[in-house]
């Protein structure tokens, strides 16, 4: 791991409006992501934790604090264009989001058409093969609709998809919710191919402990708007902060 | 006497609802002010990204497709019931007054300039601005729309352009058709419930026929057509969660849609007659 950390949140507040009220989401979270990492960070439903990684990638703008990745600011106006940092990172949204009226194959494609014109529809082709197998997905599935796929499947296109833009930073929302044990063991090991043949570094967002403690090197626990423990799974496992506790046991 | 201080502390009470109410009335007459403010810049911004365009016209092809050929059917029956009841409304407030010959006239007026464009653009309000609000509002609530945004797709560039063009130029062809569905209409009822000769009808609609008519006909049709491909879309974007969001966004595009376009009908006959 390098010295300077790849992405620096710093003091990140954040508030919705809901029912006429301001209910503030984050409440001054700060957090390091080193180069190479992963980083998981847990937290109950509802928690912010999407928020936190909207705020990453330059969706969502922070009422107050910094957004650095590779120490340029990108949460301000006059900081530089989220874009440019953008296409170096990949988000998994926690539903997919794959393009329904889109087959699998135009899934992949799309985008990289778009970003290198110079790419001719064969070598599209073979590059969407070829990122369907870094997934294990066989490329006979690249003409399917979206909704002909299996939940576990859709994550691994839309990993697929991520890939295609080659990031350097993946951002996970829930990669296992809602999967059975298997197919979240296979996703699970998918994190970690990335991590570890890719060189990504990937910030994963869940509520599911057994798939943290296989993924992370550290994890971070949001717990009211606020990050109240960041370490090892094992210094997890040894923590007595009773939302430690709380959370872990369940 | 009471000092003035006093006078006003006094005053607090039963003043402060009617500042609340001119607070609320201020906060009322800003709330469109704003929202009409955010259209425009929204409407800028995308015809900003017109020049890409001609980078792939296949998303416009299908969107012309989606919401002008699709919508054929339904604009052939509405129109020819349209000149039908033109035609016998014509006649009875014209009965004794005007002869017979000038129905063909009287419809052709009337559908060219007005209910040509106007209804078929209310129709399509809820036909095509419901369906795309309800698309795009999906779209948002699936985080289709963010995916896009984290790969760099512009989606004013991609969903928004093709379909706002697609308005321009679809709903003027249906509205020309519409009228000429119309016209059929009128002449069925006058040639087989009236009694008159197709002759008499075909030349009673070339009389005073101007192609000035056609103009505003045209001008109010393209208008139309961009309001309810934007209000559809603009809708869509600002959709609530969940599927009660979605079918508000649906009905709030049709809603807008249509006052707008009875607005913009007065505004340009009122600045081109
Ligand atoms: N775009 C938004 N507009 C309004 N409220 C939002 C928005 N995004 C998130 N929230 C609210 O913020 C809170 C945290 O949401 P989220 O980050 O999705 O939680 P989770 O930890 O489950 O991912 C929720 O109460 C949610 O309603
Ligand atoms: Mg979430």
């Amino acid at each position: 791991m390098s010295a300077s950390p790849l992405i620096q949140l710093r003091d990140l507040r954040k508030s919705f409006p809901s029912n006429g009220k301001e209910q503030e989401v984050l409440r001054g979270v700060t957090l390091d992501v080193a180069r190479g990492e992963t980083l998981v960070i847990i937290g109950a439903s509802g928690g912010g934790k999407s928020v936190i990684l909207k705020h990453c990638i330059g969706l969502l703008k922070p009422d107050a604090g910094e957004v650095r990745v590779e120490g340029k600011v990108i949460s301000s106006p006059d900081g530089v264009d989220a874009q440019t940092i953008r296409r170096r990172m990949g988000m998994l949204f926690q539903g997919s989001a794959l393009f329904d009226s889109m087959n699998a194959g135009e899934n992949i494609k799309f985008a990289v058409r778009e970003h290198r014109p110079e790419l001719s529809e064969a070598q599209l082709d073979a590059l969407m093969r070829e990122k369907l197998q870094l997934v294990h997905l066989s490329p006979d599935m690249s003409s399917k609709l979206p909704n002909e796929l299996s939940g576990g499947m859709k994550k691994r296109l839309a990993l697929a998809r991520a890939l295609a833009l080659e990031p350097e930073i993946l951002l996970y929302d829930e990669p296992t919710t809602g999967l059975d044990p298997v197919t979240a063991g296979v996703i699970d090991d998918l994190v970690l191919d990335m991590q570890r043949q890719l060189g990504v570094t990937s910030l994963v967002v869940t509520h599911d402990m057994p798939s943290a403690h296989k993924i992370a090197d550290r994890i971070a626990m949001l717990h009211e708007g606020k990050i109240i423990f960041i370490g090892t799974p094992e210094a997890l496992r040894a923590s007595d902060l009773p939302p430690v506790r709380a959370f872990v046991r369940v | 006497m009471p000092s003035p201080q006093e006078h006003a502390r006094r005053e607090e009470a039963p003043g402060a609802p009617l500042s609340r109410f001119l607070n609320g009335l201020g906060a009322l007459a800003l709330g469109p002010v704003e929202r009409l403010g955010e259209s425009v810049l929204l409407f800028l911004a995308i015809l900003r990204r017109l020049p890409f365009l001609f980078r792939g016209p296949g998303l416009l092809l299908e969107q012309i497709a989606r919401m002008g050929v699709a919508s054929i059917p339904l604009v052939l029956v509405i129109s020819v019931f349209i000149g039908a009841v033109t035609a016998v409304q014509a006649r009875y407030q014209f009965h004794g007054l005007i002869p017979d010959t000038y129905l063909g006239t009287a419809i052709a007026k009337f559908v060219i300039i007005e209910s040509g464009p106007v209804l078929t653009a209310l129709v399509l309000a809820g036909r095509v601005g419901a369906a795309i609000a309800a698309e795009i509002g999906t779209l948002k609530e699936k985080e289709e729309l963010d995916a896009m945004t984290v790969m760099d797709l512009d989606p004013l560039r991609y969903l928004a352009l093709p379909r706002l063009l697609a308005g321009f130029i679809a709903v003027p062809l249906l509205v020309v058709f519409s009228c000429l569905c119309a016209l059929i209409g009128g002449w069925l009822v006058a040639r087989f419930s009236f009694g008159l000769t197709s002759q008499a009808y075909v030349q009673g609609t070339r009389f005073l026929f101007s192609g000035y008519d056609v103009w505003v006909g045209l001008v109010k049709a393209v208008c139309f057509g961009g309001v309810v491909a934007f209000t559809g879309f603009q809708e869509g974007l600002r959709a609530g969660a969940g599927a009660r969001g979605v079918g508000q966004a649906a009905m709030k595009a049709v809603v807008s849609a249509c006052v707008w376009i009875l607005v913009l009908d007065f505004l340009i006959i009122f600045m081109l007659y």
